[in-house]
């Protein structure tokens, strides 16, 4: 793992990716103490450009404070992407663990379910599942959390097959070790490392998923969201640019963050490739 | 003539590598019209050599030193664009595994075509398949115009490889290289290409650099031998003055280490059977789709076979026999169709979950590929302590025996907290033996454990498997392609071939008299059987 790590840390998509991220968790803690009031607070005069007097990045049609929304905004976005993956994470490699090392009903019964979520098209089943549950910030998790989760289970379980099809786990089994122990302490260490860096860019994909429910008026009511910034920002885009590019900006550049380290990790994780 | 002149070569590795160089200062000719076969073990430099030839040297890795003269001109010189005109023309090249060698989506009569249009230019579809067969006939293709339309999966081994001399021999190559090309091949498939090679060699008057490492090929084929070791030219002379009169202790070693010279073993036991398998049927069935039909392969017909303490039974049999199934059969890694395993009596396939762990316990297995049987994120001392962890034995337990098994089989004790990827093969097969007894079984099977690994390395483990069989009283099950090295290890020899037992009998007797038919090809199929016997009469006249 150590090595892992130095080669990770040289790596030059890996240092931006974590610089900015680093700079995202910045805006997290640093929001309560450089704006310690509500972001939905009107603050300015509306529309006010960047810049101005009191409002570093402009104000909104309501005369909010853009950089204070980025910066409380920031929360929203790192809660859902992480929340949604570590529950997209639990369902999926459970599942593609089990179908790929239980035998062949528990796989045909587990690939058949994972195929009907797949052929739902994702961001409708998000929409969908929000608006039946009524927005908040858990039915959001939730509802990206069940629509990210098939794609990791499809890799866990292939990464599952292929290592316990390796000797070294029929060997485990002759020494006598029971199958549970076999899957927890042979084949998941040896798989998880592509499944890591899915994952990381699962991330990714749940801050955009996040984003757009809120741009189309899904969001949490209580909490500022870089989705919700440009969907109100949108209607003024012609007079107020700023309203909409700077959130729209946030979300590039942590959805890229996460992506450059996705990309790190890939090769920090493959053997194959860090050592040539 | 001198065809080929490499003078002096030096191959420079990147930083970081075991050695400064792949070789360095390798001089040898090859003469028109003559084989020359570069000998030695893995790690010795021999395909690098072959790949510097035709430019074809893996990134980071080039000639620094030394020149390759090939018909006047310097081939570690010359601009890609000159080598193209050479490369597959005047020089072509097999490769050692013909599936990955051939395009799978092409037909191969279109494959061999494209070698000719490439040095040939266009020519008439018509003129173009009657050269493609013909070439499938030189090559003892069966049916060759049919075969033109095959895809390489439709092909067996033999015939793809075939299929890769063609194409090689497309333009009239003055010089053959091929690197290792019957190596994944099984022996009665590797004699036939060996007589192909070396016919096409003569009827061509071709020059032949054959490259290969086991030393029985070279005596079948070679006309001027050039032993490398560690990147070095150990010997080289005429075949004949090399192999029956070495000068280099390091030649000798090569030779001596040839398995299946050695006295046959008698059974000394015939007690009471430790392990019976009886009327054993099993066949695998893969559906292709919903409505294919599905294909059948029959890995084991109505097979009778038993082991008791001390007794070592090699399954012998090509690929597809259904040897290793049969191993996984006796572990119940795999369950049969009908038939029964008996241990010590009782019937391993009724046993329960919690018998069946303490059968396994008994009856351990040694893998045939090194690299894939460790656990490559466990220090090997943990892999080793796993199992009598499993079966109870505290952490400083399962260390103590841990520790007892790797100094054993002759690793150090602190070999305990390192990885698999720091070691050689040849090392983790033993690592591999020490896992499979520190559980102290009874029956010890070994499928393909010495295949992957260089003779010398083979004997060494060999010995290592028959000290500690005749020390703890195991019953051995040996699987294994190659009939030398059961008749190195085994008391009696089962002969299986597409799931039958074709015959089972003491080794000695198998060998002085085969009943099967097929027994008798695997047998005149051994590479180097002639002059080997010539060489055993020649030092005990001596």
């Amino acid at each position: 793992m150590s090595d892992s790590f130095r080669i990770f840390i040289r790596h030059p998509a890996g240092v931006v990716g974590l610089t900015i991220l680093l700079l995202v968790c910045l805006a997290v803690l640093s929001a309560p103490v450089l704006y310690p009031g509500s972001p939905w607070d009107m603050v300015n005069a509306p529309l006010l450009p960047p810049g101005s007097l009191g409002a570093v990045l402009g104000t909104d049609t309501m005369g909010r404070d853009i950089a204070s929304g980025i910066l409380h905004g920031a929360v929203v976005s790192l809660t859902i992407g992480l929340a949604s993956t570590a529950a997209a994470l639990f369902f999926g490699v459970t599942l593609g663990a089990v179908a790929g090392f239980a035998g062949d009903t528990a796989d045909m019964l587990i690939v058949r379910f994972i195929e009907i979520f797949q052929t739902i098209p994702n961001f409708v089943l998000a929409i969908l599942l929000v608006a039946i549950l009524s927005p908040s910030i858990w039915t959001i998790i939730l509802a990206i959390g069940l629509v990210s989760w098939p794609p990791l289970a499809r890799l866990t379980r292939i990464q599952v097959k292929s290592i316990a099809a390796r000797d070294f786990v029929q060997a485990a089994r002759c020494q006598g070790q029971g199958s549970m122990q076999i899957l927890l302490r042979h084949v998941m260490p040896n798989a998880l490392s592509p499944i890591i860096v899915a994952g990381s860019m699962t991330v990714a994909s749940s801050i955009l998923i996040e984003a757009a429910l809120s741009f189309m008026g899904l969001g949490d009511p209580n909490y500022m969201s870089w989705g919700y910034m440009i969907g109100a920002g949108r209607t003024v885009i012609r007079q107020a640019w700023w309203a909409s590019l700077f959130p729209g900006l946030a979300i590039f550049l942590t959805a890229i963050a996460i992506n450059l380290i996705g990309e790190a990790l890939n090769d920090a994780l493959n053997p194959r490739i860090s050592r040539s | 003539m001198t065809l080929l002149s490499v003078k002096d070569l030096s191959i420079a590795l990147p930083g970081g590598a075991d050695r400064s160089h792949a070789v360095s200062h390798v001089s040898f000719d090859v003469e028109e019209n003559q084989i020359v076969c570069l000998v030695g073990e893995s790690g010795s430099g021999k395909s690098m050599i072959a790949h510097a030839l035709l430019g074809l040297l893996p990134p980071g890795i080039a000639v620094d030193g030394g020149s390759l003269q090939f018909q006047g001109t310097d081939l570690a010189a010359i601009s890609a664009e000159a080598r193209r005109t050479i490369r597959g023309n005047r020089i072509s090249m097999i490769f050692q595994e013909p599936l990955t060698a051939l395009n799978p989506l092409k037909r191969v009569g279109e494959q061999v075509a494209e070698a000719i249009r490439v040095h040939q230019g266009q020519m008439q579809p018509a003129t173009m398949k009657a050269k493609v067969e013909e070439l499938f006939a030189q090559v003892g293709l069966p049916q060759p115009a049919q075969l033109q339309m095959a895809y390489p999966f439709q092909l067996s081994g033999g015939q793809r490889q075939r299929v890769m001399i063609a194409m090689a021999l497309s333009n009239n190559p003055r010089l053959l290289i091929a690197d290792e090309p019957t190596t994944a091949l099984d022996v009665t498939t590797q004699r036939q290409i060996l007589d192909l090679i070396k016919s096409l060699q003569k009827s061509h008057a071709m020059g032949v650099l054959f490259i290969t490492h086991d030393i029985g090929v070279v005596a079948d084929i070679a006309d001027t031998v050039v032993v490398l070791n560690k990147g070095t030219v150990v010997e080289t002379g005429a075949a004949d003055r090399v192999l029956l009169a070495p000068t280099q202790s390091y030649t000798k070693a090569l030779l001596d280490a040839v398995p299946g010279r050695g006295a046959f073993r008698a059974s000394g036991s015939s007690s009471v059977p430790i392990l019976e398998i009886c009327g054993l049927h099993k066949r695998f069935t893969t559906r292709q789709g919903l409505f294919a039909k599905p294909r059948e392969v029959v890995a084991a017909r109505n097979v009778n076979c038993h082991v008791s303490a001390g007794d070592t039974l090699a399954v012998v049999g090509e690929s597809g026999s259904g040897k290793s199934t049969l191993a996984r059969i006796m572990l119940r890694l795999v369950d049969p169709d009908s038939g029964d395993i008996l241990y010590r009596g009782t019937s391993v396939r009724n046993m329960d979950r919690r018998k069946l762990r303490d059968f396994r316990r008994k009856a351990q297995i040694v893998f045939q590929d090194p690299y894939s049987s460790l656990d490559p994120r466990l220090k090997i001392g943990e892999s080793i302590c796993r199992g009598p962890r499993a079966f109870g034995a505290s952490r400083g337990e399962a260390r103590d025996i841990a520790e007892h098994w790797l100094d054993r089989v002759g690793l150090a004790a602190q070999a305990f907290d390192r990885f698999p990827h720091e070691f050689s093969g040849g090392q983790r097969q033993r690592i591999c033996i020490a896992r499979a007894l520190a559980l102290q079984p009874e029956i010890l099977i070994a499928d393909e454990a010495v295949s992957a690994l260089d003779v010398s390395i083979q004997a060494q483990v060999l010995d290592l498997l028959n000290d500690l069989k005749s020390e703890m009283g195991l019953a051995m099950i040996f699987i294994t392609h190659d009939l030398r090295v059961a008749r190195e290890i085994a008391d009696r020899i089962l002969v299986m071939r597409q799931g039958e037992v074709e015959e089972e009998r003491l080794t000695a007797e198998l060998f002085a008299e085969p009943r099967s038919d097929y027994t008798k090809r695997l047998l005149e199929a051994i590479p180097g059987r002639s002059f080997f016997s010539a060489r055993l009469s020649v030092h005990e006249s001596a």
